[in-house]
C-alpha cells in the first residue's frame, strides 16, 4: 500500500481531533455541528470529479492547450485554472445548508460562523483524502514510505483550517442575506484565490517555493485575524445571563 | 483542592490544550526523523534536523507537564506553576484588580494555543500578560498588580477568588 495513505490517515485523524476540539470550544460542545463536518467530507471529491476536472479538460481540449500547468500554457487558461478552484469549491461548500436539517444553523450570527467553519473543516479533510489518492497514483511517489510525506501532512493540516475560515465568511454572508451573501461568497473566493496564487506562480516558474508558501500562509493568517475579529464582535453581542463575559471581582 | 495548613492548591480548568502542543511538537519531530531516516547524518538536511528535532522534542516535553499546572495560595503569596518551566509568585496585598475577561488575539508570537497559554502573551488593549492558563482567550481570570498582569483559569473560579480575597484581607 502506498505510504501516502498512512500519512493521510494520520493527518486526517489529527485534524479531526483538533477540529472537534475547536468546534467544541466555540459552540460549548454542541454536537450538531459534527453533522456539518461529515456533510463536508465528500464535497471535494464531487467538485473535482464532476466539475473542475471535466471543465478544465474540456476547455483545454477545445483550445488545443497542453493540460500540464507550466509556462507554455496560454495565460487565459492559467487564469481559468487559478480561479476554478476558488469559484467552484467555495460554491459547493454551502450546498449542504440547503438540507432542511442544516438550515437552522443560519438563524444566528455565531451559528452561521461556526457552521461555515465546520463545513470547511469537513471539506478540507475530504480534500486531504482525495489528494492522497491522486498522489498514490503517481509512480514517482507511490513507493515512498509514509514518513516522507510530512510536508503533505503539515500543508493539509493548515489548509484544512483555512477552508474552515473561508467557508465561515460565505455562510456568514448568507446568514445576513442580500448583497452581503454575494460579498461573503466573493470574499471567500478572493481569499482562496490569493492562497492558491503562490502555488500557481510557482508551477509556471515565476517564483520559488519559499515565496509561494509565504504568500499562502500570510493570507491564511489574515483570514484567521478577520475570523477572530468577527468572533469577538459576535460574542460581545451575544452575551447572556449565564455567560456574562467580563466580570469584575475586585478593584482597588 | 487540597490544603496543607494555610496552603491552598487549586487545579486549572480542564482543557485539551496538551493535544495541540503535542501535535505541534510531533510535526517538526516527525519531519526531522523522516529526513534523518532518508538522508542519514551526512545528508543535506542535517541543519534542518538540528533545528526541527529539538524544537519538536521541547514542545512534547512541555505538553507532558500539562497535568502539573496548579495555583497555590500560601499566606500572603499566590503562586502559579507549570512543571519546572514556569513559576510566577506575587504578594496578594499588591493585587489591585481581579476580573474575568474574554481576551482578543494578537499576531505577535507567543506560547498560546487553544486550551493552553504560558509565559508572556501579548493581548490587544491590555498588553503583556504573564499566562499560566488552560485557555488562550476565553474566560481568563486577570489578576493585576501595579507592574504586572497575570492570566489564570482556576477550575472553581468563585472559590479561588473567595480564598484569594480572604488572604488579601489578612
Amino acid at each position: 500500500m502506498p505510504g501516502i495513505y498512512g500519512m493521510a490517515a494520520l493527518t486526517i485523524l489529527v485534524t479531526a481531533v483538533l477540529s472537534i476540539s475547536t468546534l467544541n470550544s466555540l459552540t460549548h460542545s454542541d454536537h450538531r455541528y459534527y453533522g456539518l463536518i461529515i456533510a463536508g467530507l465528500p464535497l471535494s471529491l464531487i467538485v473535482n470529479r464532476l466539475v473542475k476536472v471535466p471543465l478544465i479538460n474540456g476547455i483545454g481540449s477545445l483550445a488545443g492547450s497542453p493540460l500540464q500547468l507550466g509556462p507554455q500554457m496560454p495565460v487565459w487558461f492559467i487564469i481559468l485554472i487559478w480561479l476554478a478552484a476558488p469559484i467552484f469549491e467555495e460554491a459547493i461548500k454551502v450546498v449542504p445548508l440547503a438540507i432542511p436539517a442544516f438550515r437552522k444553523f443560519q438563524h444566528g450570527d455565531m451559528d452561521a460562523l461556526c457552521a461555515g467553519l465546520a463545513l470547511g473543516l469537513g471539506f478540507g479533510m475530504g480534500e486531504a483524502a482525495y489528494l492522497a489518492y491522486g498522489i498514490a497514483q503517481s509512480p514517482a511517489y507511490n513507493q515512498l514510505p509514509w514518513y516522507m510525506f510530512t510536508g503533505f501532512a503539515i500543508e493539509r493540516f493548515i489548509v484544512t483550517f483555512g477552508h474552515g475560515l473561508m467557508t465561515s465568511f460565505t455562510i456568514l454572508g448568507f446568514h445576513f442575506g442580500g448583497k452581503r451573501a454575494v460579498s461573503g461568497y466573493l470574499a471567500a473566493v478572493g481569499l482562496h484565490a490569493l492562497i492558491n496564487l503562490g502555488p500557481i506562480l510557482m508551477a509556471i516558474k515565476i517564483i520559488p517555493v519559499s515565496l509561494a508558501s509565504l504568500g499562502t500562509y500570510t493570507t491564511l493568517l489574515i483570514a484567521f485575524m478577520i475570523f477572530q475579529k468577527k468572533l469577538r464582535a459576535f460574542r460581545k453581542n451575544n452575551k447572556s445571563k449565564n455567560d456574562p463575559g467580563e466580570k469584575v471581582y475586585f478593584e482597588r | 483542592m487540597a490544603s496543607d495548613q494555610e496552603k491552598m492548591i487549586f487545579q486549572p480548568r480542564p482543557s485539551t490544550g496538551w493535544i495541540w502542543v503535542t501535535i505541534i511538537g510531533l510535526l517538526p519531530l516527525l519531519t526531522g526523523i523522516g529526513l534523518l531516516a532518508s538522508s542519514g547524518f551526512s545528508g543535506p538536511f542535517m541543519l534542518t534536523n538540528v533545528i526541527t528535532i529539538p524544537i519538536g522534542a521541547c514542545f512534547l516535553l512541555l505538553a507532558s507537564f500539562f497535568p502539573t499546572m496548579r495555583y497555590e495560595i500560601d499566606g500572603a503569596s499566590l503562586s502559579m506553576a507549570y512543571g519546572p518551566f514556569l513559576r510566577y509568585t506575587l504578594d496578594v496585598r499588591q493585587i489591585k484588580s481581579i476580573r474575568r475577561s474574554d481576551l482578543g488575539f494578537s499576531p505577535i508570537s507567543s506560547f498560546r494555543f487553544p486550551g493552553l497559554a504560558l509565559f508572556n502573551v501579548h493581548y490587544p488593549e491590555i498588553g503583556i500578560v504573564k499566562m499560566c492558563a488552560t485557555a488562550a482567550s476565553n474566560g481568563i481570570l486577570l489578576i493585576e498588580t501595579d507592574s504586572t498582569k497575570y492570566g489564570l483559569t482556576p477550575e472553581n473560579e468563585e472559590n479561588f477568588v473567595a480564598e484569594l480575597r480572604k488572604h488579601m484581607e489578612q
